[in-house]
C-alpha cells in the first residue's frame, strides 16, 4: 500500500473523528463556563424533578421490558400452544409504532375523538364517565408507553438466544430433577443475559432521549428539560450542562454493558440447532390469554384506534398535502441512509486494509453516536456551526451568511453522527466475515484496492448493505427532535407533522399520517423478524 | 445489478445535492411563524401569485423561533416572523431581534392600540378571550366580569389551562395593569381556590371538561368554539350547543383582547419584501379570508365577520389598552401566578 492512500485515509477518517466529537466536546467543554441566573434556577426548581422522573421512568421501564421481554421469549421458544407462531410474530409489532406515536393513542383513546369514549357514549351514554375516569398524561402512564412500545427489542434479542440453544441443555436440566422454575433460572436465565443486557441497555438510551412522548405528557424529564433550557429559559449554557449530565448517564451505561459482556462468548459451539420438540404446557389458555391482551395492547388497539380517527377525519383529509409529507420524509431518509452507508463502507473498508489503530478506535467512537439522544445532539451541533460562521465571515471579510445552519446538509451531519452506530456495526462484521484471501486473491488480479472493494467486497456485501439502509431508512422516518430543530425552511415530515397536530390537541387528524408512517417502519419489521424467526424455526 | 447499486449509492445523491444548490430564487421571503400552516397557506398563495415574490417558512413554538433568531445572530435567514400574542411580539422587540418599520400604509391600516408604539410589530388579527359556561349550571348573572371567577359561590366549578399558557399571562397582565399588583394577585388566588382541578390541557380541553360536567365555567379564546360549531364532527356541534359565550366587562372596561402580529426581523436580508407581506396580511382581502376562516375578528371594525363570530354578539366593548403593556407585565404577571401556585 503507498504511504500516499494511506495519509488521504487516516485523514479521511481524522475529518469523520472531529465531525463525531465536535458536538460531545462542545458540551462537555460548558460545564466549566460560569453559572448563569436561569442554571440556579434549574438546579432549585427544575433539577430534581428531572433527576427523579429521568430515575423513576428508565427504571421501571427497564424492569418491565425484561420481565415482559424475556418471559414471551421463553414462553414462545419453549411451549407448544394454539397460535404460537402467529404470535411470535404479532409480539414484534409494536416495533413499527414510534413511541410518540403510541402516546398520541393512548391519550386520545378516553377523549373526545377516541374510539373508547365514543363506543361508550354510543352504546352506553358512558362518554362523560369514560372521559372523567382516568388520565393517562402523568409519569405511569410515560411508563406503559415506553414499556409496551420497546419490550419487542429485549424480546426479540432473546428469541434467538433460547432458541439457538441446543434442547438438550434443558434436557440435562430436566433428568437432573430441576423443575421448570428452576430451569428458567438456573440454566435459561444465565444463557439469554448477553441478550437481555443488549436490549435493555438499548431500550433505557431510547428511554431516555424520548423527548416528544414525555412533552406531551407534560413530565419533565432530561431530554426535554435540555429542550426547555435552551428555547424557553434561552439558557444554551444550561441547556449543555443537562445535556453533560444525561450524556455522562448514557456513557457508563454503555460501559457497564461492555464491562458485563465481558469476553465471554456464548455462542453455540456446533453452530448446529437442535431439532426440538416444545413442552406442552397443562395451562394452555393461560399462556393464549396472556400472549394476546399483551399484542391487543401493544398494537391490535392502536390500529383500531388510528382506524377510527381515519373513519372520523377523512374528509377533511388534504391528499396533496400528504403526499408531500411522505415524498420529504421518504427523500431525506433515503438520501441520509445512503450517505451513512457509503460512510460506514468507507471507514469499515479502510479499517480493514490499513488495520491500524486509530482506524479501529475511529469505529468504536462512531458506533458511540446512537447513545447522544436527538435533542442533546441537535442543542450540540447548532452552536459550534453558528461560531464557525462567524469565524468565516470575520475572516473572509464577508457580508454574513448562513452556510450551513438551516440547511439539509447540517441535518444530513445530525443524522451521520447519531445512526451511523446502526450500519457500522453491520457492515464491520460483514467484512470481518468475508475472509482476507479474497483480498490477496483480488490483488493476484492486479486489482487497486478500490477495484477490490467495488468488484470482490461489495457483491458479496450486497445483502448486509441492503438490510443496514432498511435499518437506517426506518430510524430517520421516524426521528422527530433533531429534524424539528435542525430542519430548513418549507420541509415537513411526517413525524414534524404528527408533532404538530399533537401540540395543536388535533388528534383526530393523526389517523392518515401516522398510518402511513406505522405502514412505512412495518416493512423493516417483517423483513428483520422474519430472518429471525426463520432461524429460529430453521 | 450493480449498475443498480452504483445509481442508487452515487447518482441519486449527487443530483438531490446540485437540485438543493441550485434552487435560488430570485425574489423571496423568509418567514418563521408559530401560526399554522395550514392557517396561513391560502393567503400566502394569494400574496405569492399577485407578488410573484416566493415564500418560504417555517414552523414552530413561539419561543424557539424567537431562540432560533437570537442564535442565528447575523446570519439569521428570517426576515419577519409572525405569531400570536402582544406578550411574544413584545418579549422579541425587547430581545433586539425586530426593527422598527416606516410603512404608511400600515400605520393607516393597524388601529392604534393593535401595534406597537415605536412601529416594531404589528396586530394582524384580533382575538377576544372570553367566559364560555356551561347554561344549566350557570346563572350568567354571576359572571359578568373577569373578577367574577374569583367569587366564593364557584368554588370547585371553574377550570382553566396552565399558566405556562401565554394567553392567560398576558390576561393577568390587563388585570394587573386596570386592577393593580394587589387586586392581581387576590384574583389569582382566588380563581385557584375556585379550581375543580389542577391546569391541564388547552382551551379546547377546558371546553370539553366544562360540557362533561368536570365544572362549570372557564375561560377560552372564542375562535375555538367557533371551530366546534363549524366542525364536521357531530360531537363537536353537539358540544358546542351545550356552552355558551360570554363577554365580560361590558358594563366597565371592556373585554380582554389580544392579537396576533408579525415583526420584520433586525438582520433581514428581504426587508422590502417582508414589510410587503405584512400590509398584504393588514390589507383587507387578507383580513376578510382570515376572520372567516379562523373566526378571529379582523383588526378594522369596517371588515366583515363570519357569521359565527356575528352570533355571539358584535360588535361588542373591547378593552382598548394598549397592547405593548401586555408585554411590559408579563414577567409581573408570571411571578403573580407563581405566587398564586396556580400551575
Amino acid at each position: 500500500m503507498s504511504n500516499k492512500t494511506d495519509t488521504l485515509n487516516n485523514s479521511l477518517t481524522l475529518i469523520f473523528v472531529f465531525i463525531f466529537l465536535v458536538p460531545v466536546v462542545f458540551i462537555f467543554l460548558n460545564i466549566f463556563s460560569e453559572s448563569s441566573e436561569v442554571w440556579l434556577h434549574i438546579q432549585t426548581y427544575l433539577l430534581q424533578d428531572y433527576v427523579m422522573n429521568s430515575l423513576i421512568i428508565v427504571i421501571f421501564v427497564a424492569a418491565f421490558t425484561v420481565i415482559i421481554g424475556t418471559s414471551l421469549a421463553w414462553i414462545v421458544s419453549m411451549y407448544e400452544f394454539p397460535g404460537v407462531n402467529i404470535f411470535k410474530w404479532l409480539l414484534i409489532l409494536p416495533m413499527a409504532i414510534p413511541t410518540y406515536v403510541n402516546g398520541y393513542i393512548y391519550s386520545g383513546l378516553n377523549e373526545t375523538s377516541g374510539l373508547l369514549f365514543n363506543v361508550m357514549d354510543y352504546y352506553f351514554g358512558l362518554g362523560p364517565y369514560v372521559y372523567n375516569l382516568y388520565d393517562i398524561q402523568n409519569i405511569y402512564g410515560v411508563i406503559f408507553i415506553m414499556t409496551i412500545s420497546l419490550y419487542p427489542y429485549v424480546y426479540l434479542l432473546c428469541l434467538p438466544a433460547f432458541a439457538n440453544h441446543s434442547y438438550s441443555v434443558f434436557e440435562v436440566g430436566k433428568s437432573l430433577g430441576l423443575n421448570t422454575y428452576q430451569r428458567l433460572t438456573k440454566i435459561a436465565l444465565p444463557i439469554v443475559r448477553p441478550a437481555v443486557v443488549a436490549g435493555v441497555s438499548f431500550v433505557i438510551m431510547e428511554t431516555l432521549a424520548e423527548y416528544a412522548t414525555m412533552e406531551y405528557f407534560g413530565v419533565p424529564t432530561f431530554a426535554t428539560g435540555i429542550f426547555r433550557a435552551w428555547f424557553v429559559l434561552g439558557d444554551e449554557v444550561s441547556s449543555f450542562r443537562l445535556s453533560s449530565i444525561l450524556l455522562t448517564l448514557v456513557f457508563f451505561l454503555i460501559y457497564f454493558e461492555e464491562m458485563s459482556r465481558g469476553k465471554r462468548k456464548f455462542d453455540n459451539p456446533t453452530n448446529k440447532i437442535y431439532e426440538r420438540k416444545k413442552e406442552v404446557p397443562k395451562n394452555k389458555t393461560q399462556l393464549v390469554i396472556l400472549c394476546s391482551l399483551i399484542v391487543f395492547f401493544g398494537s391490535i388497539l392502536q390500529f383500531f384506534q388510528i382506524f377510527y380517527w381515519i373513519s372520523y377525519s377523512l374528509e377533511r383529509l388534504n391528499i396533496l398535502f400528504i403526499f408531500e409529507l411522505i415524498t420529504s420524509s421518504a427523500s431525506i431518509a433515503l438520501i441520509g441512509a445512503i450517505v451513512i452507508v457509503l460512510f460506514t463502507l468507507n471507514i469499515a473498508f479502510i479499517s480493514r486494509v490499513t488495520k491500524n489503530i486509530f482506524t479501529r478506535l475511529s469505529i468504536k467512537i462512531f458506533s458511540l453516536g446512537y447513545a447522544i439522544p436527538g435533542v442533546v445532539l441537535a442543542v450540540g451541533i447548532i452552536t459550534p456551526t453558528s461560531y464557525m460562521e462567524k469565524a468565516i465571515s470575520s475572516v473572509l471579510d464577508y457580508p454574513p451568511e448562513n452556510l450551513l445552519s438551516g440547511t439539509f446538509f447540517l441535518l444530513l451531519i445530525a443524522y451521520l453522527v447519531r445512526f451511523s452506530t446502526i450500519s457500522i456495526k453491520t457492515i464491520d462484521s460483514g467484512f470481518n466475515k468475508i475472509s482476507s484471501s479474497y483480498d490477496l486473491l483480488a490483488s493476484s488480479f492486479g486489482y487497486s484496492k478500490l477495484q477490490a472493494l467495488i468488484r470482490v467486497h461489495l457483491p458479496i456485501l450486497l445483502p448486509t448493505i441492503s438490510s443496514a439502509t432498511i435499518l437506517l431508512f426506518v430510524d430517520i422516518v421516524k426521528e422527530l427532535p433533531m429534524t424539528l430543530i435542525l430542519r430548513p425552511f418549507n420541509f415537513n415530515t411526517l413525524p414534524v407533522h404528527l408533532y404538530e397536530l399533537a401540540e395543536a390537541e388535533n388528534l383526530s387528524s393523526i389517523g392518515v399520517p401516522g398510518l402511513i408512517l406505522i405502514i412505512i417502519c412495518l416493512i423493516p419489521v417483517i423483513i428483520l423478524s422474519k430472518g429471525i424467526i426463520k432461524n429460529v424455526r430453521h | 445489478m450493480f449498475k443498480k447499486f452504483i445509481y442508487v449509492y452515487l447518482v441519486l445523491p449527487a443530483v438531490f445535492t446540485t437540485g438543493c444548490l441550485s434552487s435560488a430564487v430570485a425574489e423571496e421571503v423568509n418567514l418563521y411563524t408559530a401560526r399554522k400552516e395550514h392557517l396561513l397557506r391560502p393567503l400566502i398563495d394569494i400574496f405569492e401569485k399577485d407578488t410573484g415574490i416566493k415564500v418560504n417558512i417555517l414552523t414552530a413554538k413561539t419561543k424557539v423561533l424567537i431562540k432560533k433568531i437570537l442564535d442565528e445572530g447575523e446570519n439569521s435567514p428570517a426576515d419577519l416572523l409572525i405569531t400570536v400574542d402582544a406578550g411574544n411580539l413584545h418579549d422579541a422587540k425587547l430581545k433586539n431581534i425586530s426593527q422598527k418599520i416606516d410603512s404608511k400604509l400600515l400605520n393607516q391600516l393597524v388601529p392604534k392600540n393593535l401595534r406597537d408604539m415605536d412601529g416594531h410589530w404589528y396586530g394582524l388579527s384580533v382575538r377576544s378571550r372570553v367566559i364560555m359556561y356551561n347554561p344549566a349550571a350557570i346563572n350568567p348573572e354571576e359572571i359578568m366580569n373577569y373578577e367574577n371567577l374569583a367569587d366564593g359561590n364557584l368554588a370547585g366549578r371553574v377550570c382553566i389551562r396552565s399558566s405556562s399558557n401565554i394567553y392567560n399571562q398576558s390576561l393577568l397582565a390587563s388585570i394587573l395593569f386596570h386592577n393593580g399588583d394587589q387586586a392581581a394577585l387576590d384574583w389569582a388566588k382566588g380563581v385557584v381556590k375556585n379550581f375543580s382541578r389542577e391546569p391541564k390541557g388547552n382551551d379546547r380541553g377546558q371546553m370539553t371538561a366544562v360540557v362533561l360536567g368536570k365544572c362549570d365555567v372557564t375561560i377560552a379564546n372564542t375562535y375555538y368554539l367557533g371551530k366546534w360549531i363549524s366542525s364536521k364532527k357531530e360531537t363537536e356541534k353537539s358540544y358546542a350547543k351545550q356552552i355558551k359565550v360570554l363577554f365580560p366587562n361590558q358594563d366597565n372596561r371592556g373585554s380582554h383582547i389580544n392579537i396576533s402580529g408579525g415583526f420584520v426581523t433586525r438582520n433581514a436580508k428581504n426587508k422590502a419584501n417582508a414589510i410587503q407581506l405584512l400590509e398584504f396580511l393588514a390589507g383587507d382581502t387578507a383580513q376578510e379570508i382570515y376572520a372567516r376562516k379562523n373566526h378571529e375578528y379582523p383588526i378594522r371594525q369596517d371588515i366583515k365577520v363570519s357569521e359565527i363570530v356575528k352570533s355571539w354578539g358584535y360588535p361588542f366593548k373591547m378593552d382598548d389598552m394598549n397592547l405593548t403593556n401586555l408585554g411590559r407585565l408579563n414577567d409581573e404577571a408570571g411571578k403573580i401566578f407563581d405566587i398564586a401556585g396556580w400551575k
